[in-house]
């Protein structure tokens, strides 16, 4: 396993999109949640795919507006790589996907949900922030938290 | 805002510089010294969650859930 603090706790990509999009409700409450978490000794972490899951959403949403902006996706890596540990996938994380999709029989594009679960649990995090909890059911069994808004 | 006001000096036999930092309350502190091209110190972006947008204004906010994100392909 990696060696993140058990104090350790996942930031689901919808959670930093709220963070990011100016809706003064859905910031601050996303804003407040971090803020308590950090508060409460939690140490902040995302996963490489929350990073890429991020960009790829952010930039759609871009196109929606019709102004993409390079300079502020450039500008969101550096807010993401100041504010988050990062954490990586590895050969073991993916041992971990191959044991949690033949366990809960996982399938389609809940297999992206579960390779969160994988790389969080091969760095030792067990806690996950997100705003849909339903997506990850299958990993209470594993010991994990979900936390949501 | 913490401001921490120390004067180093970097040569080839002198290339670490350490801080008190016992009087700070306990938790993790990001440490930044950003140098331009003519040794100048630059000073750093602000990158407090709090002033992080996106420009997107957005009255009704998607789930952001993965089921929606992906395609049928995998991506």
């Amino acid at each position: 396993m990696g060696k993140m603090a058990d104090n350790s706790i996942i930031i689901d990509t919808n959670i930093l999109l709220y963070l990011n999009i100016d809706n003064e409700e859905v910031k601050g409450k996303a804003l407040q949640k971090i803020q308590y978490l950090k508060r409460d000794g939690y140490s902040l972490a995302i996963s490489e795919q929350i990073i890429r899951e991020f960009l790829v959403a952010k930039s759609n949403l871009q196109k929606i507006a019709h102004k993409i902006d390079f300079n502020k996706l450039r500008e969101d890596v550096q807010y993401l790589l100041h504010n988050f540990s990062i954490i990586w996938p590895s050969f073991k994380s993916v041992l971990f996907l191959e044991e949690l999709i033949f366990k809960y029989r996982i399938q389609g594009k809940v297999i992206h949900d579960a390779n969160i679960v994988a790389v969080a649990k091969e760095n030792n995090v067990f806690k996950i922030l997100t705003n849909n909890p339903s997506d990850f059911i299958f990993a209470l069994g594993e010991g994990f938290e979900i936390i949501t808004l | 805002m913490i401001t921490i006001n120390k004067k180093v000096k970097i040569s080839k036999t002198n290339q670490k510089v350490e801080f008190e930092l016992q009087d700070l309350p306990e938790g993790e502190y990001d440490l930044q010294l950003l140098i331009g091209e003519n040794g100048e110190i630059v000073p750093g972006k602000d990158y407090n969650l709090e002033n992080w947008r996106s420009g997107i204004k957005l009255d009704i906010v998607p789930s952001f859930r993965r089921e929606d994100m992906y395609g049928e392909d995998g991506r």
